[in-house]
C-alpha cells in the first residue's frame, strides 16, 4: 500500500507491507536509525517517537496509522544547534550508552510540554513508560525537570 | 552532584562528555544501523526444548518462500570443518586443568541442550521473509531428561549432561588452608552456619546484541562488525579457536554499543554464523534479535550458591570460614563463564581480618542458557554471603550490624594485608571508608525516619554492607599518535560502550599534554587501527588503559623534548615541558607541542636520527591489581498490607583511589546500584521444571523503573593505589555488589524478625507478605 506522511518538517510516500510498523518505516524505509527498537512488548520507549504532537511507541503503532499525520523524531526535534531537552542531558549526565536515550529525551520533551513544573517525585513517576539500564535514573530525572524549565523559558 | 560540570576540563574534574552530542540527536551508529549493499538478513530457528537428540531438520519448504536465499542446518556447520567457541577462563592456578570440557558448535547437528538453541538459519532478502521462513522449517526433536536447575542438577541420581562430568560438575576445586581452618573452628565461641543464593539474572543491556559479518573474497578476509565490549578477544578466539586463520586475516570492529554489562565480553555463536553464511553465500549477513529472542540466547549471569560456616571468637571477633560457592555454569562453556566462580571464591576473603579460610569452588552443568560475567562477577555473590553471614553473626551474639563490622575490618595500618586466600590488599582505610558512610547515611538519627514511617503506617529498616573487590584485570596498551597536522589521536585497546572513555582520555591529554579538547580525538573498536586491546569489562579501563595512557604521555614528553631541543637549538636538559609549551630555561624561546609534532614530519631541519613523526605507546601490566571498596547503606520502607518494599534512601562511600571525573564515577556508582536494586528486589530468570523459560519479555522479566531509584547520596574516602601510576582503583561496578546486601539487610530490620524460611532474591512483595502473615500466624499460635 502506498502511505504518505510528513516526518520531520516533510512529506513523504512510500510503498509498504501493511503490516509495517511506525518504528520499521522509519528506520528502513527512510534510514532514520535514531529511533530505536529495545523490545517488542512496548515496554522499553527506546522508539518513542511524536505523532500528531503526543509521545507514542512507534514500535506499537502501524505505519498505516500515521497515514497523513506529521510524525517528529529524534533527528527532527532541533535544527542546527540542540533543544532544551537534549542541552539538558548532556549537563545532567542523562545518557551513558545512548540507546535509551533518543526515546527518552523525546518522551521527556512530551512530558515537559504537559507540565513544565513537575516534582522529583512527578518526573520519576511519569518516567514508567521508558527504561535505562545504564544510568539509574537521577541524570534522567534532573535532566527533565531542568529541560523542562528550560523550555518554558524559566532559566 | 554538586557543582555543576564543565564542558572541558582537567583531570580530576567533573567534565561532561564529549560522546553526547551524537548521542542526544540521533546519530548514534548501533549494530542494527549498519546496512551493507546487497545485505542479507540472517533468522535463526530456536530449539523450544530444553534437551532433545535432533532427529531431523527439513528445510525444503523454507528454501521455497518469498525471498529465501539459503537454509543452513547443524549437519552443514559440522560439514565446514570450523571450530568450536573455547572456554579460556578456568585459571590453571586453581584448576590444575582439572575440569570437564564441552562442545560448543555454533550450530548444533546433534543435541539441544538448552532452550533457544539454534538448529536451522534461514537467510533472505528481508528480515521479515527471514522470520517468516524459520515457521516453515520442520524440527524433529526426541526429547531427553532435563536438568533445568543447579539444585536438580546435584541431586542424587540427577540425569547426566556430559559422560565425563559425574554428578554434572565441570569442576571441584580448593582454595585456602583447610587444617588451619580446621584448628580455627577448633577454638571458636561461636560457629554461624548460613546459606545464600542468587538469582539468575539477564544483563538485559537496552540495545541487544547483533552482528553483520562479510566475507572478503579477493583479501580471504573474514569482517565483523558486532556489538561486543571486548574485539580483540572475539577476533583472537575466532582466528584461533574457530577458522584456525592468522589475526590478521579476520577484522573485528564495533560501533556505538548500546550496553553490555558484561552480556557481550566474548564470542558468541551468532557472531560465527552471520560470517559463515557470508562466506557460503558471498554476501554480507546480519543477524539482530527480537527481544525475546535475545533472552533466549544471551548468556546470563549469577545463579550461585554458597554454604559455609563461620568461626567467632567469644567478643565478636572472625577466626575462620568454611564455604562452598556453586555456579550454574549452564549448559556449555562459553569464553568467560569461568570468571565468576573463581573470582567468587577468591573474594571470600572479604574486608574482615580472616585469619584462616578453607573455600571448595564448584561449576554444574544444567539444561539453561550457559552463564558469563554479570557487572562485579563474583564480587557480588562473595559478598552478598560475607554480609549476610556478619548479620546473623550479629544476631546471635548480640551485637549491632555496625560494632561486628567494627572489631572486624581490616585497619589501615595493616596493609598491605595479606588475605587467607589469594590476595594481598595494597591499600585502604576500611574503617575510614565505614565511619563516613554511617555519618553520610545518618545512621544514628535513624529512630526518628522509623517514627515517621510508622505514623504512615510503614515499617522502615536500614541495612549496611561493606564490600572489597580487585580492579585492573589483564594488561593493556594505548598509543598517542600526532598527524602531521599536530592533532593527537588516542589508539584505545579498552573499548567504551557507555562509560564515556573518549572524555575521560580526552581530560588525560589535555591536563598532562596540554593540548585542547579539539586537537584530541579517541579511537577504540577496530582491530585493523588498533593491533591489540583489552576491551572493556570488571572496572579495568580507566585503572589499566589510564595507566598505559600516562606512560605513553610521558614518552611523547621525552621524544618531544629532544625534538623541541633542536628547534630551538638548545641542550635537551634546558629545556622545560609545562602546559603544552616547551621552553628553553632563561630565554624567551618556545614551541607549543602542536609545533614540534607538526615539525617531526618535516624533511628539512628534521634530522632523520630524530624519527618521523611524533607517537608513542605505552602499555600497562596490573602486578599486583588493586582493591577498591566501600561501604553502602539502604533504607527501605515496607508496606505491610501489601508486602512492597521501596528503597526511600542510600547512601554510599567508596574508595575508587583517584576519581578522574567526578560526574562520571557517580553516574557508574547510581547505575551499578540500580542493578543491585534489581537483584535485590525484581529480577530472576525462571526455568520451571521442564527447562522451559519463562521469562522472556521485559513483561515478564521486571527491571527498575524511574520511580523504583531513590535519590543516592554518595562520598568519596579515596586511598590511591601504588600500584599504577595514576592511583585510580576500579570504580564502575561498586552498586552491583554492595547494594543486595544492604537492601535485604534492611529489608529484615524493618519487618523486625527473621523470616523462616530465609528471604531470597529478589525479594518480591509476595515474599515479603507471606512472611509477615507467617510471622503473624506464629505469634497468634504461641499466645
Amino acid at each position: 500500500m502506498l502511505l504518505t506522511l510528513t516526518v520531520n518538517g516533510r512529506e513523504v510516500s512510500r510503498n509498504v507491507e501493511p503490516r509495517t510498523l511506525l518504528v520499521e518505516f522509519l528506520r528502513d524505509g527512510l534510514g532514520l536509525t535514531g529511533t530505536h527498537i529495545g523490545c517488542d512488548t512496548t515496554q522499553c520507549g527506546a522508539c518513542t517517537v511524536h505523532l500528531a504532537g503526543r509521545a507514542v511507541k512507534s514500535c506499537t503503532v502501524l505505519a498505516a496509522q500515521a497515514g497523513g499525520a506529521e510524525v517528529t523524531t529524534i533527528e527532527g526535534l532541533s535544527g542546527d544547534g540542540l533543544h532544551p531537552m537534549q542541552q539538558a542531558f548532556i549537563d545532567h549526565h542523562g545518557l551513558q550508552c545512548g540507546f535509551c536515550t533518543p526515546g527518552m529525551i523525546m518522551a521527556c520533551v512530551a512530558l515537559a510540554h504537559e507540565d513544565p513544573d513537575m516534582t522529583e517525585a512527578q518526573a520519576r513517576e511519569r518516567l514508567v513508560g521508558n527504561i535505562c539500564r545504564c544510568t539509574g535514573y537521577n541524570g534522567i530525572v534532573a535532566a527533565l525537570m531542568d529541560g523542562a524549565k528550560r523550555m518554558a523559558g524559566d532559566v | 552532584m554538586t557543582a555543576a560540570p564543565k564542558h572541558q576540563g582537567r583531570f580530576g574534574e567533573s567534565v561532561t562528555r564529549v560522546e553526547d552530542r551524537r548521542l542526544v540527536t540521533g546519530q548514534g551508529r548501533f549494530i542494527d544501523d549498519l546496512v551493507l549493499a546487497g545485505m542479507l538478513h540472517m533468522a535463526i530457528v530456536r530449539s523450544d526444548r530444553a534437551h532433545a537428540r535432533i532427529v531431523s531438520v527439513d528445510v525444503r519448504a523454507a528454501l521455497e518462500a518469498d525471498g529465501v536465499v539459503a537454509v543452513l542446518t547443524g549437519v552443514d556447520f559440522a560439514a565446514s570443518g570450523w571450530g568450536d567457541i573455547p572456554c579460556e577462563s578456568m585459571p590453571p592456578a586453581i584448576t590444575k586443568g582439572k575440569w570437564v570440557r564441552t562442545p560448543f558448535p555454533s550450530l548444533p547437528a546433534d543435541r539441544v541442550m538448552a532452550m533457544g538453541d539454534p538448529v536451522a538459519v534461514v537467510l533472505a532478502e528481508t528480515r521479515k521473509q527471514a522470520q517468516d521462513a524459520c515457521e516453515l522449517v520442520e524440527i524433529e526433536l526426541e526429547d531427553l531428561a532435563v536438568v533445568a536447575s543447579m539444585e536438580a542438577a546435584i541431586a542424587d541420581n540427577a540425569p547426566q549432561l556430559y559422560p565425563d562430568a559425574p554428578g554434572n560438575l565441570c569442576f571441584s576445586a580448593e582454595l585456602g588452608d583447610a587444617l588451619k581452618t580446621e584448628a580455627a573452628f577448633a577454638q571458636a565461641a561461636h560457629v554461624i552456619t548460613l546459606q545464600t543464593r542468587q538469582p539468575r539474572l539477564a544483563h538485559a543491556s537496552m540495545e541487544m546484541r547483533g552482528s553483520v559479518g562479510v566475507f572478503d573474497r579477493r583479501l580471504g578476509r573474514y569482517e565483523l562488525t558486532t556489538s561486543t565490549q571486548n574485539p580483540h578477544s572475539v577476533r583472537r578466539l575466532l582466528a584461533e579457536a574457530v577458522l584456525k586463520v592468522p589475526a590478521h586475516r579476520v577484522r573485528v570492529s564495533a560501533g556505538d554499543v548500546g550496553g553490555a554489562f558484561g552480556l557481550k565480553g566474548r564470542l558468541y555463536p551468532e557472531d560465527v554464523l552471520v560470517l559463515w553464511a557470508a562466506e557460503r553465500t558471498g554476501r554480507p549477513v546480519k543477524w539482530v534479535p527480537s527481544r525475546s529472542e535475545a533472552f533466549l540466547s544471551d548468556f546470563q549471569g549469577r545463579d550461585h550458591m554458597a554454604s559455609g560456616e563461620m568461626a567467632f571468637d567469644a567478643e565478636g571477633h572472625i577466626l575462620g570460614l568454611r564455604a562452598t560457592t556453586r555456579h550454574n555454569l549452564g549448559c556449555r562453556l562459553g569464553p568467560a563463564t569461568g570468571v565468576s566462580p573463581f573470582l567468587s571464591a577468591r573474594m571470600l576473603a572479604g574486608p574482615y581480618v580472616l585469619p584462616a579460610a578453607h573455600v571448595r569452588v564448584q561449576g554444574v552443568f544444567s539444561n539453561t542458557r550457559s552463564t558469563t560475567s554479570y557487572r562485579g562477577a563474583g564480587r557480588p555473590e562473595a559478598t552478598y554471603f560475607l554480609e549476610r553471614m556478619l548479620d546473623k553473626a550479629a544476631r546471635q551474639l548480640g551485637l549491632t550490624p555496625v560494632e561486628i563490622r567494627r572489631r572486624n575490618l581490616i585497619p589501615a595500618a595493616a596493609m598491605p594485608f595479606k588475605t587467607a586466600l589469594l590476595d594481598t590488599y595494597d591499600c585502604g582505610d576500611f574503617p575510614g571508608v565505614f565511619e563516613k558512610a554511617l555519618t553520610l547515611a545518618d545512621w544514628d538519627g535513624f529512630a526518628a525516619r522509623k517514627a515517621v514511617s510508622a505514623i504512615n503506617g510503614l515499617l522502615r529498616g536500614q541495612g549496611i554492607s561493606y564490600f572489597v573487590e580487585v580492579s585492573a584485570l589483564s594488561n593493556e596498551r594505548m598509543s598517542v599518535q600526532f598527524d602531521p597536522t599536530g592533532h593527537a589521536t588516542v589508539l584505545a585497546g579498552t573499548f567504551a560502550h557507555g562509560q564515556g572513555h573518549h572524555t575521560l582520555y580526552t581530560q588525560m591529554l589535555h591536563d598532562w599534554l596540554g593540548l585542547r579538547y579539539e586537537d584530541i580525538s579517541v579511537v577504540d573498536g577496530d582491530t585493523d587501527i588498533i593491533p591489540y586491546g583489552g576491551g572493556t569489562y570488571a572496572s579495568r579501563s580507566v585503572t589499566v588503559g589510564g595507566s598505559a595512557l600516562r606512560r605513553a604521555c610521558d614518552q611523547i614528553i621525552v621524544k618531544a623534548t629532544a625534538i623541541a631541543a633542536n628547534l630551538l637549538e638548545a641542550d635537551p636538559a634546558q629545556i622545560s615541558f609545562a602546559e603544552g609549551i616547551f621552553t628553553v630555561q632563561g630565554s624567551n624561546k618556545a614551541l607549543s607541542l602542536s609545533e614540534v609534532a607538526r615539525a617531526a614530519y618535516r624533511v628539512l631541519g628534521h634530522p632523520g636520527a630524530l624519527g618521523v613523526g611524533l607517537e608513542a605507546v605505552g602499555t600497562y601490566t596490573a602486578q599486583p591489581q588493586n582493591y577498591p571498596n566501600g561501604c553502602h547503606i539502604a533504607e527501605v520502607e515496607i508496606d505491610p498490607d501489601f508486602g512492597t518494599v521501596r528503597l526511600v534512601a542510600y547512601a554510599a562511600v567508596d574508595d575508587v583511589g583517584v576519581a578522574v571525573n567526578p560526574l562520571l564515577l557517580e553516574g557508574q556508582l547510581i547505575g551499578s546500584t540500580a542493578m543491585g536494586v534489581g537483584q535485590a528486589l525484581m529480577e530472576r530468570v525462571v526455568y520451571d521444571e521442564a527447562g522451559q523459560q519463562l521469562t522472556a519479555a521485559f513483561t515478564e522479566y521486571a527491571m527498575p523503573r524511574a520511580e523504583d531509584m531513590p535519590l543516592i547520596i554518595s562520598a568519596l574516602h579515596n586511598t590511591p593505589t601504588k600500584t599504577n601510576p595514576i592511583g585510580v582503583k576500579g570504580g564502575a561496578e561498586v552498586g552491583t555488589i554492595a547494594a543486595p546486601p544492604a537492601i535485604v539487610q534492611a529489608i529484615e530490620d524493618a519487618l523486625g524478625f527473621v523470616p523462616e524460611p530465609a528471604l531470597t532474591m529478589p525479594v518480591t512483595a509476595a515474599q515479603v507478605l507471606r512472611a509477615i502473615h507467617r510471622e503473624k500466624r506464629t505469634e497468634e499460635e504461641t499466645k
